[in-house]
């Protein structure tokens, strides 16, 4: 069985496994494997890359959660935190914000700053890469 | 998938291979030219699916609209299938889909 690909601007969008002795024209050969969406790149194809993670917001009881797990935050660091001077600011946004997005202009620092200030023992990065999806 | 070959010397029956072939797509396509059916197609199933409300779908043979999937009121998806159908020699086999929310699938032999 011959198998064929259809494609436009590079990209596979349709694929022909067929006994047929003649294909229409927009039917090309390709190789077996090859799937919708695949690229073409030359001569071979090419899976297409995976699409970028789609982050969804956090209450804000899961994004301490998410501190206390994945950033290594004590019950104890969280009093702490919760009253040191220096994070009044972050708190007060946390506590203005229904919802917590990834990309808030708020969190990156704001975990910078836990982080700097020793209540995220496994460092701010480790929070931003468990954010749910 | 076998490929069942019915010999010559059955009575009355030509030697013809006879094996599923398969397609799918995003895009308008002919999936049987009218020149490649010296022999009719035999379509086992039929399927298109549509996912927004501004896509639709057409399976056509021989430039008919033999099946046609699309968005209803609010439905923002319609699928349509069916099966059994029997293509005579020097008709094509093809579908049109509006934009690449319409997917459509199908498996055929060429008889």
């Amino acid at each position: 069985m011959a198998i064929y690909g259809q494609i436009a601007d590079g990209v596979i969008i349709g694929i022909n496994k067929t006994r047929a002795k003649d294909v229409a024209p927009e039917w090309v050969p390709i190789p077996e494997g090859v799937q919708i969406g695949w690229i073409r790149d030359g001569d071979t194809y090419v899976a297409p890359p995976a699409p970028d993670p789609v982050y969804r917001a956090v209450t804000q009881v899961e994004f301490v959660r998410l501190c206390m797990g994945a950033g290594g935050m004590t019950t104890a660091m969280l009093v702490a935190c919760k009253n040191d001077a220096d994070m009044q600011a972050f708190w007060i946004m946390f506590d203005l914000a229904k919802e917590l997005n990834k990309a808030d202009p708020e969190i990156e620092p704001g975990l910078a700053a836990l982080a700097a200030l020793g209540y995220l023992p496994n460092g701010a990065q480790a929070v931003l890469d468990g954010w749910p999806v | 998938m076998g490929v069942v070959s019915y010999p010559a010397s059955t009575a009355g029956i030509p030697e013809t291979e006879i094996g599923a072939s398969y397609a799918s797509g995003t895009s308008s396509a002919t999936i049987v030219s009218a020149g490649a059916n010296t022999n009719g197609v035999r379509v086992s199933t039929v399927a298109i699916f549509i996912d927004t409300l501004t896509s639709d779908g057409e399976f056509k043979v021989d430039g008919d609209i033999i099946m046609k999937a699309a968005s209803f009121g609010n439905s923002a998806a319609g699928q349509v299938a069916m099966t059994g159908l029997f293509v005579p020699a020097g008709q094509a086999i093809a579908f049109t889909l509006s934009n690449s929310n319409a997917t459509y699938y199908i498996s055929y032999e060429v008889l």
